[in-house]
């Protein structure tokens, strides 16, 4: 049994009462004179147990009743058969993610949805605890009238949200209603995808450099983007650790509702090629369509390119690289669009890129053959120029046992040990926190991003901070080699801990060296900023967000920024980040590719892949919007036992009274006590002895 | 009826307009001494009685009046109906031929009450004797007086004139209170100093023994007295009312019982009623006469029953 307000159970110590005045009335301290003593006397030989009896009878009755009234007081839930439900602390989760919008036969699959859970929430009495809870982990507590206006405003979002968050936080929603019965009731449009985990990497494919997280991410938390020479990028939402959710003993009831037939045709990923157009550059991405279908792409919301692309599936989208030129300057907001259909929300797919004239270097002999080979062929394609080393702006690419008068510079690790001391105090003299420390000629793999990933380093030196005076500067380890920072960047540098020779690692061997190079050149020693991709709804830190001072809106509108986190908007776009009036950096916010997948899961596997990531006594599917409510509801641990209570007390108090009564002698008490009832009003006073 | 009072003075009872042996006897006794109270009881009480003639005591012709429908057509005068066409009925003196001792209980217990607003018991005895004494004396009978409480206060020797109910009067003035009540002696004595058969009425609250009191009626009514015994009971006595959880204590034995009227009060109702019972059967075997007067009924209501029909005729 459980209680609603068990502190009213503290009354019950007045059952103590009726027992203390039974005590009490045993130590009688006032006497009255009062001559017909005989009688009484007489009275108590003659009908002593009959009184014993009747006293011990209503003694029950009154600690009964007020038992009885403590307890329905409480409010207590107990299992009993009848009719209602017991109150229930129930977590409406709604998974109102992009796939909701579809609106297959002209209805959106969301109202079918709002109604399903309306239809519970009318269910409920006030007694019960509700909340909403959305797909983006978005609680609405509340009066069931404020729940049904949040129910009504409440819109697809643009993404795909956190359906495993969402419900996690329901359970731990309806068990602070305790003592009511929890219950968690998820509705969902079924989507095949709807309980999978989702795929991190997908940000990070499309901007072809840094990475976003998701609200999923947020769970995983690894996100790293440093090695390819984005600044560590994590998720700091909720703190999920395993993507799978305990529900233990509270019930979690899904329904799915009814699927129908969607031909999606849908943007599932877009990215510019390369990340600073100069000013030519591309477009690369994926359609899924059950025909071919025509799209578009657009810079700054003029249309610069169109065509028509085959059917693709999705797990085998049609993919599409369009080359494009661009006479705009500066940062451009992009999109690739297909016209509307059934499931809006993916018909548009977002991408930034920077237009701006390609990085200008300097390259010195001692950068090695390989170096040197790599900045011409980026020079041949106009991603680079060939400046004057020391002009404004010149990065000079060399060995860092070269005089080098300033920066920016691209150091590589002398190739002779000899010249390791040279290289050292070229460092300092330019005021690199680092140092090459002693060298190691063990056969190592690299740890960084994509292009860095497993790279053989046979020769290094293990890069060690230098102790004076740098100990503020900011650097980020863009990889790692046997446990020891190998490339490091900072304000003007980048800087390896090796040659670039094959003799040393087969980094200048692999194939996204060249890409990485240009990334660094750009990115790191240029002014590129940063591109950051991003699920609707997600929180991302990076310390590049503390450098700007506002984020701009595709509408215009500023949003002012502080310090390194940043909720990303729900709505889908491109998102610049702003120093003052300057853009430094965007936040392209896209939709996951797998909210564009619409198929429904078979019958069971839905169940299957639900019972996979929530765990627990009572964890079930409906299909029907009926049974879901009932089965819900049904979950409640017991009945209100507060009439059954009520009723009791009264049965108690009626019976104390007929028994109190009904020991008076009939057809003496009415008439004789009419006559005497002045006298019973003053009697004591007038009698104390 | 207590607020009746105001409205109430001594010239209502001396004009008839109200009866006095009908009202409230706490509300009588606030008017005056108890022989004034005596005297309007009996005088209300006998205007009673001319709408309900008594059977079957003697009298003299005293005088005419006219006459009022409810007259017993016997006592119609029918030669002046016949010759003046006038109706009137004639009245007759009472005889002076019984004499009566009444007995009144003094004892501590007779001086309680339930309620300041009525009379205790003693108080109420003592107007109904003074009452029964002048009415008696009215009807030229002898009327005597024997006051006790563990023993005998003050014994009047019946006598018919006019000297005796100022004796009679000044001995209901006399303190009484004893420890205890000797009923069953003072009816004793009673009966000795009544030497022909005559009337003994005994007032007390019979808070004693049933069989010696039974005995001493059977005695009495042995020598050929008639005996009536009046119970005087306070309501409270009867009903006992509500005063919550206490010691109950008898002022004459000092015999303590605890108590809570609202749990014992059907009980011990049940038991009065068996009492009252069993003291109406004793005295009813002995052969004498019991009546129950309770403090808060009009005096008329007990002097009725002295005179009521008994099966054998008015007592009185």
């Amino acid at each position: 049994m459980a209680f609603l307000a068990p502190f009213m159970l503290a009354f019950a110590a007045l059952a103590g009462v009726p027992l203390l005045v039974h005590l009490l009335r045993r130590r009688v301290g006032r006497t009255y004179d009062f001559p017909a003593v005989r009688y009484l006397a007489r009275m108590e030989q003659e009908h002593s147990r009959e009184r014993k009896l009747r006293h011990r009878l209503l003694l029950l009755l009154r600690i009964l009743a007020v038992i009885a009234l403590a307890l329905a007081a409480a409010r207590p839930i107990a299992r009993l058969a009848g009719l209602g439900h017991a109150p229930v602390s129930i977590a409406v989760v709604i998974d109102n993610s992009m796939s909701s919008g579809a609106a297959p036969d002209g209805r959106v699959v969301l109202d079918d949805m709002r109604a399903a859970a309306r239809a519970l929430l009318d269910d409920l009495t006030p007694d019960d605890r509700a909340w909403l809870v959305t797909a983006d982990g978005r609680v609405i507590g509340g009066s069931l009238a404020a729940l049904n206006d949040a129910l009504t405003a409440l819109k697809p979002l643009g993404g795909r949200g956190d359906l495993l968050t969402a419900t996690r936080r329901g359970i731990t929603l309806s068990r602070s209603g305790a003592p009511r019965s929890p219950v968690v009731a998820v509705v969902s449009d079924g989507q095949a995808a709807a309980w999978q985990e989702l795929s991190l990497t997908a940000g990070a494919s499309e901007s072809g450099g840094p990475t976003a997280a998701g609200p999923a991410a947020a769970a995983d938390g690894s996100a790293d983007g440093s090695a390819d020479g984005s600044a560590d990028l994590r998720s700091t939402g909720d703190p999920l650790t395993a993507r799978t959710v305990d529900a233990g003993d509270v019930p979690v009831r899904v329904l799915n509702v009814p699927a129908r037939s969607v031909r999606n045709v849908g943007i599932v990923e877009a990215r510019a090629e390369p990340a600073r157009w100069t000013p030519t550059g591309s477009v690369s991405f994926a359609m899924i369509a059950a025909d071919s279908a025509a799209w578009r792409v657009a810079l700054d919301g003029r249309t610069v390119a169109r065509g028509t692309a085959a059917a693709g599936s999705a797990t085998s989208p049609s993919r599409v690289t369009q080359k494009l030129a661009t006479a705009a300057n500066g940062w451009v907001r992009g999109s690739v669009e297909v016209d509307a259909d059934e499931l809006r929300g993916d018909d548009v797919r977002w991408f930034a890129v920077r237009v701006a004239p390609p990085p200008t270097v300097a390259t010195r002999a001692e950068s090695g053959p390989f170096l040197t080979a790599a900045l011409a062929t980026l020079v041949d394609e106009k991603r680079l120029d060939r400046g004057a080393e020391g002009s404004r702006g010149v990065v000079t690419i060399t060995g860092a046992d070269a005089t080098i008068a300033k920066g920016p510079v691209f150091l590589t690790a002398p190739a002779d040990p000899v010249r390791i001391g040279e290289a050292n105090r070229t460092l300092a003299r330019l005021g690199i926190p680092w140092r090459f420390g002693a060298i190691a000629r063990d056969l190592v793999l690299a740890r960084g991003n994509t292009s860095l990933d497993g790279a053989q380093v046979r020769v290094r030196y293990p890069l060690q901070r230098s102790t004076a005076g740098a100990a503020s500067l900011t650097s980020d380890t863009l990889a790692t080699a046997g446990g020891a920072p190998w490339i490091v960047s900072g304000a003007g540098y980048v800087l390896v801990g090796s040659p670039i020779e094959p003799d040393a690692t087969d980094l200048p061997l692999r194939a996204g060296f060249v890409p990485w190079l240009l990334d660094a050149l750009s990115r790191r020693l240029g002014d590129d900023g940063r591109i950051l991709a991003a699920v609707p709804g997600a929180q991302i830190t990076d310390h590049d967000l503390s450098s700007a001072t506002a984020l701009e809106r595709p509408d215009g509108s500023l949003v002012p920024l502080s310090g390194s986190r940043l909720t990303v908007p729900n709505e889908s776009g491109v998102y610049f980040l702003r120093r003052q009036a300057t853009r430094i950096g965007a936040v392209v916010v896209n939709a996951e590719a797998q909210e564009s997948d619409l198929r429904a899961d078979a019958p069971g596997a839905t169940g299957a892949a639900f019972r996979s990531r929530v765990s627990g006594a009572a964890v079930a599917v409906d299909s029907v919007p009926a049974d879901w409510r009932r089965d819900a509801l049904d979950q409640a641990a017991g009945r209100s036992l507060l009439a059954p209570l009520v009723a009791l007390a009264l049965m108690a108090l009626l019976l104390e009274a007929w028994f109190s009564r009904g020991t008076l002698a009939p057809g003496t008490a009415t008439a004789r006590n009419a006559s005497s009832a002045q006298a019973q009003s003053s009697a004591p006073s007038a009698r104390i002895a | 009826m207590s607020g009746m009072v105001p409205r109430l003075s001594p010239c209502h009872f001396t004009s008839m307009s109200a009866r006095a042996d009908q009202l409230d006897p706490a509300v009588l006794a606030a008017l005056g001494h108890l022989e004034l109270v005596a005297r309007w009881v009996v005088d209300g009480f006998i205007t009673g009685l001319h709408r309900s003639p008594r059977k079957g005591f003697s009298v003299e012709f005293a005088e005419h009046r006219p006459y009022m429908p409810g007259d017993d057509l016997r006592y119609l005068d029918w030669r002046i109906a016949a010759r003046a066409d006038r109706w009137v009925v004639k009245q007759f003196e009472e005889e002076t031929n019984a004499r009566a001792v009444v007995v009144l209980d003094t004892s501590k217990s007779m001086q309680w009450s339930g309620d300041p607003a009525r009379l205790t018991k003693l108080a109420y005895a003592e107007r109904l004797v003074a009452a029964i004494a002048l009415l008696l004396l009215r009807q030229r009978d002898a009327v005597g007086l024997v006051r006790f409480d563990a023993g005998l206060r003050n014994v009047i020797r019946p006598g018919a004139q006019r000297s005796t109910w100022r004796r009679i009067v000044a001995a209901l003035d006399e303190p009484g209170g004893g420890e205890s009540s000797d009923v069953a002696g003072a009816m004793m004595q009673a009966g000795r100093i009544v030497r022909r058969p005559g009337f003994v009425v005994v007032i007390s609250d019979l808070l004693v023994e049933t069989d010696a009191v039974a005995d001493a009626a059977r005695t009495l009514r042995a020598r050929g007295h008639e005996v009536l015994m009046v119970q005087v009971m306070d309501p409270a006595e009867r009903d006992f009312p509500e005063a919550g959880e206490a010691l109950y204590r008898d002022p004459e034995s000092r015999i303590e019982v605890p108590a809570s009227p609202s749990d014992v009060r059907a009980s011990y109702q049940v038991t009065v009623r068996e009492a009252l019972d069993e003291w109406r059967g004793a005295l009813g075997r002995a052969g004498a006469r019991y009546a129950l007067a309770m403090t808060d009924e009009p005096f008329g209501r007990p002097l009725r029953l002295l005179v009521g029909a008994n099966g054998r005729g008015a007592m009185i």
